[in-house]
């Protein structure tokens, strides 16, 4: 991987997210690993509470983001795992790449590989709890793409964090449970408003710019903490 | 450290209790019983400067970490562990008195309130703070990720603030703040709230002093061996 002096940041971007995307389709498990365990919290919530009609709701929201935060907590952990391993990331900060740059690469990536996981395992809530794939079901994505933008913003920052810890393995859900809480229970709440009532109301929009905060937030965060952490 | 400055620091230690224990006395003893909840209330000026402390804390260990990604130097290592060691400590204690004072006003010891539960993390991230210096080899890694995760925790701050405000809780909101409470418990309060920052500075001088001698004895420990 050759970078020249002139590199603009769009080449740059590019490069790095080629490379990125060559790491996560090299292995097959990358992407099947959060995926198959969404899966199985899916199953087990749906056959657990399918007969209470009463909290059907509730328990839906809940099984969604769940599967979300534990499938995401399971890549999250081994996200710079081959860059470590391959010494990858001691090379990169020899080129002449913004720190940025590789932030928001990195965090783009694990979007697009969350997602991969993601609308699947939406697709597949959906189908376990008998609702149709209707508008409901892209309105739901999106509220769940917003959390999934939080999610990989922390993740990054917090896998680089641990990375040269001896116990990362503990730390990184340590830190992760409790960042995340904020997120998921402003989404939780917009989502089950929207379940409800088919809308979000005025007493919704402030979880909704609750869930936009923390989203900009972390990114913010890990933008400005990203480098450092890596020269360190 | 020399025997005199260690005496002196013991003798700072000793003075800064004693408004602590002044403003335990005037809560107990001074002010009156509160018409709706009894004497139950007094755990008051335990809970809130144990809380507001914990939260100070965080604001502390922000500071320190600014200047630990600023400077890059050993020393904020010792002062963010020794502030996260109080924080923890004051959040724990706020836990505890709030449970006690849960238990008699509301039935229960704990309950899954906005409140309580943002403060529950608070001391998780204090823990993970602690348990991450821990796990770190020395060096300027370590010193960086400490002060990045620093930064991260006083974001839980202004969460568990607005936790009363955004979620309907059990827990009441600030009547300090609101001054809905009567001036003569609020003098008392303030000054235990001020006395217990007080004392937890002097607790924080005195541990990283502690730290640093400690990790003295360490390399010189390494170097005989």
């Amino acid at each position: 991987m050759l970078v020249s002096n002139k590199a603009t940041i769009w080449q740059q971007f590019r490069l790095y997210m080629s490379y990125g995307l060559k790491i996560e389709f090299s292995e097959r498990e990358r992407l099947l690993a959060p995926l198959l365990f969404a899966a199985t919290i899916l199953i087990v919530i749906t056959f657990c509470f399918a007969t209470t009609a009463q909290i059907e709701q509730r328990v839906f929201v809940a099984e969604i983001y769940l599967a979300v935060f534990l499938a995401l907590q399971v890549s999250g952990v081994r996200l710079l795992e081959y860059e470590q391993r391959s010494e990858v990331l001691t090379l990169l900060c020899t080129y002449p790449i913004t720190r940025e740059v590789l932030y928001i690469s990195k965090f783009l990536l694990y979007v697009l590989t969350s997602t991969m996981m993601l609308v699947p395992a939406l697709a597949l809530a959906y189908l376990f709890n008998a609702r149709p794939l209707t508008g409901e079901f892209w309105y739901m994505l999106g509220i769940a793409m917003l959390v999934l933008i939080g999610l990989a913003a922390l993740g990054v920052l917090l896998s680089t964090l641990i990375m040269r810890s001896s116990s990362r393995h503990l730390l990184y859900p340590l830190l992760y449970f409790p960042l995340t809480i904020p997120l998921l229970i402003a989404a939780a709440e917009v989502s089950l408003a929207f379940l409800t009532h088919g809308q979000i109301g005025a007493d919704q929009r402030q979880w909704l710019t609750l869930l936009l905060g923390f989203d900009v937030i972390y990114l913010t965060l890990g933008i400005l903490l990203f480098g450092e952490l890596l020269e360190g | 450290m020399k025997a005199d400055a260690t005496l002196a620091q013991c003798r700072w230690g000793v003075l800064l209790l004693l408004p602590v224990l002044a403003s335990w006395y005037l809560g107990l003893r001074h002010v009156g019983t509160d018409i709706h909840q009894g004497e139950v209330y007094r755990i008051l000026y335990l809970h809130v400067p144990a809380c507001l402390t914990a939260f100070m804390c965080a604001f502390y260990l922000l500071i320190v970490s600014i200047i630990g990604l600023r400077r890059k130097q050993e020393s904020s290592l010792y002062w963010g562990r020794a502030i996260a060691e109080l924080g923890l400590m004051f959040t724990v204690l706020g836990l505890i008195t709030g449970s006690i004072w849960g238990r008699v006003t509301w039935g229960v010891w704990w309950t899954w309130d906005a409140r309580i539960l943002t403060t529950f993390i608070l001391g998780v991230l204090y823990a993970a703070y602690l348990f991450l210096q821990a796990s770190l080899p020395q060096g300027r890694n370590k010193i960086i990720a400490s002060s990045v995760l620093g930064c991260l925790i006083f974001v839980d701050i202004p969460i568990i603030y607005q936790s009363v405000v955004w979620w309907r809780t059990l827990h009441q909101r600030s009547s300090l703040a609101a001054g809905t409470m009567s001036s003569e418990i609020s003098q008392v309060l303030y000054f235990a709230i001020g006395a217990m920052l007080l004392l937890m500075t002097w607790m924080w001088v005195a541990r990283v002093e502690n730290i640093r001698m400690h990790e003295k004895i360490k390399t010189l420990a390494r170097r005989i061996s």
